[in-house]
């Protein structure tokens, strides 16, 4: 009896590898699934867009981009989005007003009683003279031509898109050596401008691709140097364009010179005739993304990798521009992730990406010292003005007083909700 | 999980308060191979836990190489049959996680890739031959089963761009893994 049991439970276990073997054979493939983020365009038409340019209902901070200082005023720009105008009247309790809708906006800059910003390709006014009841004036088309839709998506000449309808999907895949699903890129050309002097035209940060200089609105896009006539405010005229180069990033207003940053360098112009700028001056550097900013004897620049600007270096680089035909490297400083940057006397603000914040002494540009530095937060970017530090974070926007040098005291943040 | 191991170390408490029979520990340390799709890898095995008649729960850990290199962590059960002389065969089933070697993946050709590996479930099961050497319960293992492990790769991509701050989109990859275990074991 017992050795027909053991017969009988060998034949049921021989039976029972033979069956696995054979459905182990279908079980034995991986399953390598992708999930990522499907965007659909969603379009209104030029017409409906321009009439919703105006001071809508706030807005909470989701995805904050360039900023502007103008008297007690912040405009923060919505990354594609539109503007945030913030009141500042009391830094340590900003209070988000209204937002204009001004989709694919970047870059912004105030005069006056107008707000210039990018809407994708083109450049447009808004009077602001009531920050509270902002009003469309003009568009001027094809400003920034290079400023192409995100996610393959060119919009026609009639319509705009003002926003993205997302849907996680999940395929399955082959291999990993198959997954190169990279979801196609939103290319980002903007910029406003800063001023070194009382905020008449208003203050931008060092990532500015806009700046205002009197009655003149100078802008840059990828390659070249557009000037505007804005003596009308509201009904800005382009008068002039300089090729200046490929990959412009930034421009920086000082004095009658601009500042612009480029992938391979900086380039110097001289505005003392406004509407006719001229290239005086150049350094170059490696490739590498660079904000600059510059005082009477220096300008400081900022280079960093892990863009579509190339190279590999983070640093930043004080080069002496005393001579502006000849600018002198004066030395390099070692940095995380430098981005944008502030000078306000001898301090030195800079956004080292996901370091933080860090302030220097810079009385001797040749030997900058650190002051104190504020981690856990990833900076972009900030305007100094009047003791007051504004810093664009990825997690919100920041106030900093800075009136005792060695320190810096945060005044207030709006945070970002995502 | 946490409570899983708890409740099977509790159980062994328990039966070893009441126990008439012997409980002792023993331990099964395994290398062998694992056979999937991928190509084929090594893998390495320590299980520990207690022997109740013809019983074994213990708690496992490992090297495993299949595809991404990773730890599995799992709470194990075997039980004996057929047992002739020094030699049994059994069956086992495993189950836990499997914890990624390496955390960051950030991918090389794109600057602004954040790619980290998170933990995914882990189970196998099989059939084993124990074949006892000596007179204390030292002995040759050998095994076959099957075998899961799910890693998760989680990508947060800072599509480059000129000025930043730059849009950032996130992905997940789920690696499920089936493969074929062929274990050689020293059981002590």
């Amino acid at each position: 009896m017992s050795a027909f049991k053991n017969t009988v439970m060998k034949k049921i276990l021989i039976l029972a590898i033979s069956c696995s073997v054979f459905l182990l054979q279908s079980c034995l493939k991986d399953k390598l699934t992708h999930t990522y983020t499907i965007l659909t365009p969603v379009y209104k038409s030029k017409t409906e867009v321009y009439a919703n340019i105006k001071s809508n209902t706030p807005r909470e901070i989701q995805s904050p981009g360039k900023i502007f200082l103008y008297g007690n005023y912040i405009f923060l720009n919505e990354i594609d989005k539109g503007v945030h105008i913030i009141d500042n009247s009391n830094p340590a309790r900003p209070v988000i007003k209204a937002f204009v809708d001004i989709p694919g906006n970047l870059d912004i800059a105030v005069k006056g009683n107008t707000l210039y910003a990018d809407l994708y390709t083109d450049l447009v006014a808004v009077d602001i003279t009531n920050p509270l009841q902002a009003t469309f004036m003009k568009c001027i088309a094809n400003v920034f031509p290079l400023r192409n839709y995100a996610n393959g998506f060119i919009a026609d000449s009639s319509r705009v898109i003002v926003d993205w309808i997302k849907r996680d999907t999940t395929v399955e895949i082959q291999s990993q050596q198959n997954t190169i699903f990279r979801r196609d890129v939103l290319f980002a050309s903007s910029g406003p401008a800063a001023n070194a002097a009382l905020p008449v035209s208003g203050i931008s940060g060092s990532m500015a691709r806009f700046s205002i200089v009197d009655n003149y609105l100078y802008g840059v896009n990828r390659s070249q140097l557009l000037t505007f006539n804005i003596n009308n405010a509201n009904d800005p005229q382009r008068i002039a364009t300089n090729n200046v180069g490929w990959n412009i990033e930034t421009i920086y207003p000082f004095k009658d010179k601009l500042f612009i940053g480029s992938v391979s360098g900086m380039f110097i112009y001289s505005i003392s005739n406004p509407t006719s700028p001229a290239r005086v001056g150049q350094f170059t550097h490696a490739s590498a993304c660079d904000p600059v900013i510059a005082d009477d004897n220096n300008a400081y620049i900022t280079l960093h990798d892990g863009t579509w600007c190339g190279g590999n270096k983070n640093v930043l680089d004080v080069v002496n521009v005393t001579n502006l035909s000849s600018p002198v490297l004066l030395k390099t400083y070692p940095m995380t992730h430098p981005h944008g940057l502030a000078k306000d006397g001898n301090l030195l603000f800079i956004c080292d990406g996901r370091d933080g914040l860090k302030m220097y002494d810079a009385a001797n540009p040749s030997n900058i010292i650190l002051k104190k530095q504020i981690t856990g937060f990833e900076t972009y970017d900030a305007i100094a003005w009047n003791n007051n530090l504004l810093v664009v974070a990825k997690d919100g926007l920041y106030q900093y007083d800075y009136s005792d040098p060695s320190t810096l005291v945060e005044r207030s943040k709006l945070t970002v909700n995502r | 999980m946490k409570y899983f191991f708890t409740a099977v170390v509790f159980a062994f408490l328990t039966i070893s308060s009441n126990a008439q029979h012997k409980i002792v520990f023993s331990s099964q340390n395994y290398a062998g191979l694992l056979e999937g799709e991928n190509k084929s890898a090594f893998q390495l095995q320590t299980i520990n836990g207690f022997k109740y008649k013809t019983w074994f729960a213990g708690l496992g850990t490992g090297l495993d190489w299949y595809y991404q290199r990773s730890i599995p962590m799992f709470a194990s059960i075997n039980k004996g049959f057929l047992k002739k002389g020094e030699r049994n065969l059994f069956i086992s089933a495993d189950g836990g996680l499997s914890f990624p070697w390496k955390r960051d993946n950030a991918i090389e050709w794109n600057y602004g890739s954040n790619g980290k590996f998170y933990p995914g479930l882990y189970w196998s099961s099989g059939l084993g031959y124990k074949i006892g050497i000596g007179k204390n319960s030292d002995a040759v293992l050998l095994h076959v089963g099957y075998s899961y492990k799910h890693l998760i790769e989680k990508n947060t991509i800072v599509n480059p761009c000129f000025n930043p701050p730059c849009p950032e989109s996130t992905e997940r990859y789920d690696f499920r893994l089936r493969r074929l275990s062929l274990k050689l074991g020293w059981n002590f």
